[in-house]
């Protein structure tokens, strides 16, 4: 039964391969077309991939001999003319159910058929089957346009695709024309109702698109023939491109995005997107607003906030009271961690800061400090180490002459918003001196630093910043060991020592 | 500049000492060259070679002895195997007699040549010498000339032969004394060496290999004597002092001492000799450890031999050992050998040696019939899987007889290589231990019984141990991240063979130490467990509880701060506290603030039974253990009591902590939101300590933070620079080595021909002075006699011219 069906198959294919291929040699054969697009209808992976493959072979040829080139002075009514424009209808129907296939559940179909498409598109681009004026580049605006709503579709999921299409997303005019749709599309889905699968598209397209790195005011690098005067072509305008980048992605950050999305959005914005941008500044509305929104997504806001604030000149009031506010326990735990602690440093690095802010930031994390897990303190406490070390004024921090009085109580306000009423000044890092105390050694003779004048030199973060757990790890176990010191009260058994701790809570049974 | 002055100083320091001991003292150039050059001329010379009288340092008398000594040894050359040297000897013109008697003795030369040469040399005393001793004996034995000298020589050559065979029969006779000798020696030898060797003893005579049997002697164990044994008092005190060592230097490691000197390089004064006498105590205390790290090992090993004596197969042995200690002891006490005393010592011996063995034996065969079923002996397992194969079929008790004999059998000091095998059968034991608590149900108690033997193996060879004990860690560590990498930074608590390793550690290992290769990193893991995996049942609250119970004895005695532990039970009175349904509490990670576990140990109705306060390790901490059977008020009471009592003792430990208050101010707080009024009382009871005591610890005031008041630091100052070897020139660095040491040889002779020429110029210069001295007192004397001579031609003529005036003066007066 299984046998005969493949027998059937590969007969099939065959069938198909042959069939395309006199399509292709002569004209008689032309109604192949038909039995091909009939057969296409199948769900079937190995049929869907060869009658895929007959279209392509067929219309590529057709494209490149001319013969779907219709132009006006072509008589309606000849049999020449009649021929052209079935064929033409043919090709748009192929053209549907290839965009059709797009949302096939073969991922091997898919791929296919939008490299068949692209091809197409390519074909066309070199010899258009439509009179083309002088000025206007031979991109198949529509046809390309059908795909594109095929890729962004509202109800799947299309990553994967939209990451091949990557290749094609460096061709100038691609680029362009992806951009004009998505914001021709965004808006008009703004008003109708849309998916988060939609949103998914959208983000994918938009991450994938770049610029050259090359600045070059001209872009020339295009898939389709191009008119010769290239200035006055809109399409290879770098400008004209950021313009619609831009655009794209401000129409985009209007949509309400979910909250994976939005972290990956902000993730990639201020490397992958500020750049691009004709005025980095319009994202200034969606940063402020997401970096109000508290925990993790003002972390990650924080980094294109700071591009704004550093290179654009965004005027941002309270700025460090909201960085401080950023500092509470959960930071140490955070996936974002090396990043906040890398931007932070960056806040603090200037030497103009008033001193009680510093110091209110120090004492903040050294609270922290104690509810900290130890890679979290690997970075915090050469943190607190450089901030004393930049700003002389608080060395009061860990060396306090004025006052020898004893204090019962901490005078720093823990739950104070505002730094500068938190009265850091008046306190001490006692935090870091019960630190010197940690069980692991190098964090111990970290803290321990402060009981000793500063050094002139800061301590390096940037190593520090990804520390974890297992590197903490490894590096306690990298060194061979040479000695190692036992225990020398023997044991009975496992909690018949002496300092047993465990037998508390616990027995053996 | 300082330096470059040094320098130069040093140079001409060096110089100095240098010529000193090239040049030639002037006084030695006279007696030498000055001789020579006296004696230039001369075609023969006196040289004396009597002993000594060169040698200035020597006093006459010295002198004297070491000649007549000399002479004596001469004589004593001779008389090597003379028996009765103590009998005067007798001389005549200073030659011994006894020596003229022995000259034909045959003992000096081969037995081919012999002949020839014996009569040889007769021919020559007689003929040449003159030979006025034999001639003279010859008249008196032979009495007179009347033999002609054929006769004489016939007579020589009978004798000759006669004195060959002789020897010939002497030289049989002690071939067969040496062999009788070696027979006897043998018989006695293996009365000797009793027990060891009598399966030996059946092969070795068939070998009757001499080689074999000296090597072994040589080889033999040689007694050394014993200290006497020591009083209870006395090994109890020692006890004492070891384990008081002991604790200083866990305390010394605790603060990290060494480890910091170790990198320091201290600045020595300039006064500082080097000779250990500065004040330089730091080095006196890491010489001190180090001593004592020796000494823990040497105990180590000595308590291993203490544990040998209970052991059936090392006793005969130990008996065999202590056999010949006495029998050695004997040899050295009479040192003049005398026969029948040994014999009489070495019977009491056996009299008194005889006792014990029956005893041990008594017991043996006791030991034997108990454990009739095991063989005493095992091959050390090769991997795990031997191992295995060897324990799996016996009981609980035979298990442990089993690795305790592999132990014994392979005691390192039996055999090269034991040693390994030892280490080897560690980490299987640790790979077993592990595994023995992954059984269903956990056999615990066999793994609490393997305890003691993993801390004797530890004893042994300590960073072996650390190594294996440390590699299973690092496979958890790392099992528990690629969960971690799997579950977005969430882990997964491990098995009951892991928790069970971490507390092996402990036990194995010291916990206090301020870096340890093993206990830190099994810290840092314990704590990443408790920092990083979510708590979604009552599994995960147990472990988390015995991790932090673990966390506890780990830092017990260093006092150390553990912030993960403490969040950890913070969460833990969060789980079992009533929650405001408006409000998040903020909450530490891995607990959350919202979900379905935040209520999982809260008590919703009023308890009376009496808590469990302990809880039982297998049937909670196991893997695929019943979570519906902890899903009771029971099992959350003895949590909630758990965690009161660990809060309670984390709170001592850090009773001095200057943060306190701020560590521990969080836990108060949540102990008010507990359902207190639901919990039995002793319980109430056991929280409102627990509240006390953090009440009574925030009251501690504290200081302002102050800087340590830095030390001065001393003034720099230079201090010579002292080269062992001092070459007279620059260092030149750079070059490879044998170009460097040519260029010092180039040296060195450039210096050594300025040297040589530069004696020979002085050795010129000196004989010039003395010709010219010599030229000069010549001269000197010519001139003397020149003038002599004139004085004396003046003298004539004066005496001439005054006879010739008068002659005139006469002839002028006659006239």
């Amino acid at each position: 039964m299984a046998d005969e069906t493949r027998v059937k198959n590969v007969v099939l294919l065959q069938n198909i391969k042959e069939k395309a291929k006199l399509c292709c040699d002569s004209p008689k054969f032309a109604n192949n077309i038909l039995d091909i697009i009939n057969l296409a209808q199948t769900e079937d992976k190995s049929v869907l991939t060869a009658c895929v493959k007959a279209f392509h072979k067929i219309f590529t040829q057709f494209i490149g001999n001319g013969e779907l080139y219709t132009s006006p002075e072509v008589d309606d009514e000849s049999k020449e003319g009649k021929y052209k424009i079935w064929l033409n209808e043919r090709y748009s129907d192929v053209y549907e159910r290839l965009v059709e296939l797009l949302q096939c559940k073969h991922a091997t179909v898919k791929e296919l058929s939008l490299s068949t498409l692209m091809k197409l598109v390519t074909a066309e681009g070199q010899n258009p089957i439509t009179v083309i004026t002088a000025k206007q580049s031979n991109f198949p605006i529509h046809r390309f346009q059908e795909i594109m709503r095929g890729l962004i579709s509202v109800d799947y999921n299309h990553k994967d695709l939209i990451t091949r299409f990557q290749e094609y997303l460096d061709y100038d005019d691609v680029r362009f024309h992806v951009l004009k749709f998505l914001i021709k599309d965004i808006k008009e889905k703004k008003q109708q109702k849309y998916s988060d699968e939609y949103l998914n598209n959208i983000y994918a397209m938009l991450e994938q698109i770049s610029f050259p790195l090359i600045g070059n005011e001209v872009l020339s690098n295009c898939l389709c023939k191009t008119p010769d005067d290239l200035s006055v072509f809109k399409v290879s305008s770098l400008k004209e491109q950021k313009k619609l980048f831009s655009s794209a992605w401000v129409q985009f950050l209007q949509f309400k995005l979910t909250s994976s999305l939005y972290r990956s959005v902000l993730v990639i914005l201020h490397d992958k997107v500020m750049p691009y941008m004709t005025n980095p500044l319009l994202l200034s509305d969606f940063l402020t607003e997401s970096y109000n929104v508290g925990g993790a997504i003002s972390l990650l806001a924080l980094n294109g906030l700071f591009i704004l604030v550093h290179k654009f000149n965004l005027d941002y009031p309270e700025f460090f009271t909201k960085l401080y506010a950023l500092f509470e326990p959960g930071v140490f735990h955070a996936k974002y961690r090396a990043r906040f602690f890398f931007l932070a440093d960056l806040f603090l690095t200037s030497s103009h800061l008033p001193a009680y802010l510093v110091a209110a930031f120090a004492k903040k994390l050294s609270r922290l400090c104690l509810t900290a897990p130890a890679p979290g303190l690997s970075i915090a406490v050469p943190f607190i180490y450089n901030l004393i070390n930049r700003h002389p004024n608080c060395n009061v921090l860990i060396h306090r002459t004025d006052s020898s009085t004893e204090l019962s109580a901490d005078p720093f306000l823990m739950d104070e918003p505002d730094p500068s009423k938190c009265k850091a000044l008046e306190s001490s890092l006692w935090e870091l001196k019960t630190l010197q105390t940690h069980y692991n050694p190098d964090i111990s003779k970290m803290a321990n630093r402060i009981e000793h004048p500063l050094q002139t030199s800061e301590i390096d973060l940037s190593e520090l910043l990804e520390n974890n757990y297992h590197q903490l790890f490894e590096k306690e176990t990298r060194k061979k060991i040479k000695i190692a010191p036992v225990t020398f009260i023997p044991p009975k058994g496992l909690l018949i020592t002496n300092d047993d701790k465990i037998g508390l809570c616990w027995t053996m049974d | 500049m300082g330096k470059q002055k040094r320098r130069t100083y040093l140079i001409k320091l060096s110089n100095k000492r240098k010529e000193s001991e090239r040049k030639i003292n002037p006084f030695e150039r006279k007696a030498t060259l000055l001789q020579e050059y006296g004696q230039r001329l001369k075609s023969n010379k006196f040289v004396d070679k009597r002993f000594g009288e060169h040698d200035a340092t020597l006093s006459v008398e010295d002198k004297m002895m070491k000649r007549f000594a000399l002479e004596r040894a001469k004589g004593d050359k001779v008389n090597k195997y003379s028996l009765n040297d103590n009998e005067e000897e007798l001389t005549h013109y200073g030659q011994s007699l006894s020596e003229i008697e022995k000259f034909d003795n045959p003992d000096i030369s081969d037995e081919d040549d012999e002949d020839q040469g014996r009569i040889d040399g007769k021919l020559v005393s007689q003929e040449h010498f003159g030979g006025f001793l034999e001639n003279s004996n010859y008249v008196s034995v032979g009495g007179g000339d009347n033999k002609s000298w054929k006769e004489r020589m016939e007579e020589l050559i009978t004798k000759s032969k006669k004195e060959k065979h002789e020897r010939q029969m002497e030289k049989e006779k002690s071939l067969q004394l040496t062999q009788q000798l070696d027979d006897d020696w043998k018989s006695l030898r293996f009365l000797m060496a009793s027990g060891r060797n009598k399966e030996d003893d059946t092969v070795k005579p068939k070998k009757d290999d001499y080689d074999i049997a000296v090597r072994e002697l040589q080889f033999e164990m040689k007694s050394k004597p014993t200290d006497r044994l020591k009083t209870e008092e006395e090994l109890a005190k020692e006890e004492k002092e070891r384990l008081e060592k002991q604790e200083s230097d866990r305390l010394k490691r605790m603060q990290g001492i060494l480890e910091d000197d170790e990198h320091k390089s201290t600045h020595l004064s300039a006064d500082d000799l080097n000779d250990g006498f500065a004040l330089d105590y730091k080095e006196e205390t890491i010489e001190a450890s180090d001593g004592d790290e020796e000494d823990k090992d040497q105990q180590g090993s000595g308590e291993d031999e203490g544990e040998g004596e209970d052991n059936d197969e090392i006793d005969e042995e130990k008996e065999e050992t202590e056999e010949e200690q006495s029998e050695d002891g004997d040899d050295s006490d009479d040192s003049y050998g005398d026969l029948e005393s040994e014999d009489q010592g070495s019977d009491v011996e056996e009299e008194d040696k005889q006792k014990p063995t029956l005893d041990l034996k008594k017991k043996k065969k006791v030991m034997e019939e108990a454990r009739k079923e095991l063989p005493y002996t095992f091959k050390a397992p090769e991997n795990y899987e031997d191992l295995l194969e060897l324990l799996q079929t016996q009981t609980e008790s035979d298990q442990l007889i089993i690795i305790d004999r592999i132990i014994k059998c392979h005691h390192p000091s039996l055999a090269e290589g034991n040693k390994q095998k030892l280490e080897s059968l560690f980490s299987f034991l640790v790979q077993y231990y592990g595994d023995l608590t992954l059984q269903e149900p956990p056999c615990l108690s066999l793994a609490d019984k393997l305890v003691p033997v993993l801390y004797g193996l530890t004893q042994q060879s300590s960073v072996p141990a650390a190594i294996a004990v440390l590699d299973q860690i690092k496979d958890r560590q790392e099992e528990y991240d690629t969960i971690c990498d799997r579950k977005a930074g969430r882990g997964l608590y491990p098995g009951l063979d892991t928790l069970l390793l971490l507390k092996l550690v402990a036990v194995l290992f010291p916990t206090s130490d301020f870096r340890h290769p093993v206990t830190t990193p099994t810290m840092l893991f314990i704590c990443q467990m408790l920092a990083q995996t979510p708590v979604n049942h009552e599994r995960d609250v147990a472990v988390g509880l015995f991790l932090c119970n673990l966390c506890l004895e780990y830092i017990y005695l260093s006092r150390r701060f553990v912030p993960e532990a403490i969040n950890f039970l913070h969460g833990l009175l969060y789980l079992a506290s009533k929650k405001d349904p408006n409000k998040i509490e903020p909450v530490i990670p891995p607990f959350k603030p919202v979900g379905k576990s935040i209520n999982l140990l809260e008590i919703k109705k009023p308890v009376k039974e009496k808590i469990q306060t302990q809880l039982k390790m297998s049937e909670v901490l196991t893997t695929n253990m019943d979570r519906d059977a902890l899903n009771n008020d029971g099992f959350r009471l003895s949590v909630i009591s758990s965690t009161v009592v660990l809060l309670e003792q984390f709170s001592a430990v850090y009773d001095n902590y200057p943060s306190y208050q701020e560590i521990f101010s969080p836990i108060k707080c949540q102990c008010g939101k507990l359902p207190v009024s639901n919990y039995p009382e002793s319980l109430q009871k056991q929280i409102q300590r627990l509240v006390n005591n953090i009440t009574d610890g925030m009251e501690t005031k504290r200081k302002p933070l102050l800087m340590q008041k830095k030390k001065p630091p001393p003034l720099k100052m230079f201090e010579p620079k002292i080269e062992e070897v001092f070459d007279d020139r620059k260092k030149r660095k750079g070059g490879s080595k044998e170009i460097n040491e040519k260029q010092k040889l180039v040296h060195k002779y450039k210096k050594e021909m300025k040297g040589a020429i530069r004696e020979i110029r002085k050795d010129s210069y000196m004989i010039a002075q003395v010709q010219f001295q010599e030229q000069k007192e010549k001269d000197d004397e010519r001139k003397r006699k020149v003038k002599q001579l004139y004085g004396l031609l003046a003298n004539q003529e004066g005496d001439y011219r005054a006879m010739k005036r008068n002659k005139s003066h006469n002839e002028n007066k006659e006239k």
